[in-house]
């Protein structure tokens, strides 16, 4: 015969209570995020393209420079 | 919250909608606050890195997926954040040591300790707070806030196995340090049949 441990402990975790942040400090957190979705500090329509086109431009030219580095390693080595 | 009403509030949330981020923020606050107060043992350490938590919600909610599980997705920025605050506090330790400054930590009861209403929740927030931060967090994510072992996994960065390994380790430990501050068994065992 098998004993295995009940899951009672588990039970007893879940059901256990802390206290509640307190409620200044709530609206406080609230009310800054608030003010961070109705977009203060965020950037606009514009920005948020021009970031877009950076975040692709940025590792493109990085590639790009990449292949010229190697090309001219591979003339200088006089194996093109 | 059913996961359709939370797909809906995410959707309104990514588009700025406040009272969606209030409702949101109603559903996992006193939860999110739980899980770091007893990770932290500290009611203001708890409280700032809450803050951090709903700022860096609001801050890439739109940067979201779809279908985003909020949940494992808030406990796992809150677990991440308290892993930098203790590291930023492990620095600070080593460098209070070498200047002969540190301190012992207060052995005073805990807000938890009070908070716990019954006799055996006080034991257990005591035996909770005697386990390391990776039984404890492990314990407060699958057997306090009810995440699945799976997204308790993916809030710790760890595989499902070693999760569901973590967490019988935990667990085994935890039954150990309740029995050794009270003799009398708080889990039963069961027969089962074979």
């Amino acid at each position: 015969m098998t004993v295995a441990p009940r899951d009672e402990l588990m039970e007893t975790l879940a059901d256990l209570s802390g206290p509640a942040p307190r409620a200044a400090q709530d609206a406080r957190v609230r009310a800054r995020c608030h003010a961070v979705l109705k977009g203060v500090g965020r950037p606009g329509p514009f920005a948020r393209k021009a970031r877009w086109a950076l975040d692709r431009v940025l590792p493109a030219a990085v590639l790009i420079y990449g292949v010229v580095v190697v090309v001219e390693g591979l003339k200088l080595a006089g194996l093109l | 919250m059913d996961r359709d009403t939370e797909l809906a509030l995410l959707e309104r949330v990514r588009g700025g909608d406040t009272a969606a981020f209030d409702a949101i923020h109603a559903a996992f606050n006193a939860r999110l606050y739980g899980f770091l107060a007893r990770l932290a043992r500290n009611r203001d350490v708890a409280e700032d890195l809450l803050e951090e938590t709903w700022l860096r919600f609001v801050t890439h909610a739109d940067q979201l997926r779809a279908d985003t599980r909020l949940g494992p997705w808030l406990f796992t920025v809150a677990r991440n954040l308290h892993v930098t605050w203790c590291r930023a506090r492990a620095v600070e330790r080593r460098a209070a040591a070498s200047l002969d400054m540190w301190t012992a930590e207060s052995p005073a009861e805990s807000p938890f300790d009070r908070a716990a209403g019954t006799e055996l929740g006080q034991r257990l927030e005591r035996a909770l707070g005697s386990l390391s931060v990776e039984a404890r967090e492990v314990l407060l994510l699958v057997g306090v806030e009810g995440l699945t072992p799976s997204e308790a996994a993916g809030v710790c960065g760890v595989t499902p196995e070693a999760m569901r390994q973590r967490l019988k380790r935990a667990r085994t430990l935890l039954a150990e340090r309740l029995a050794e501050s009270d003799p009398r068994p708080v889990v039963r065992l069961r027969e089962v049949k074979p």
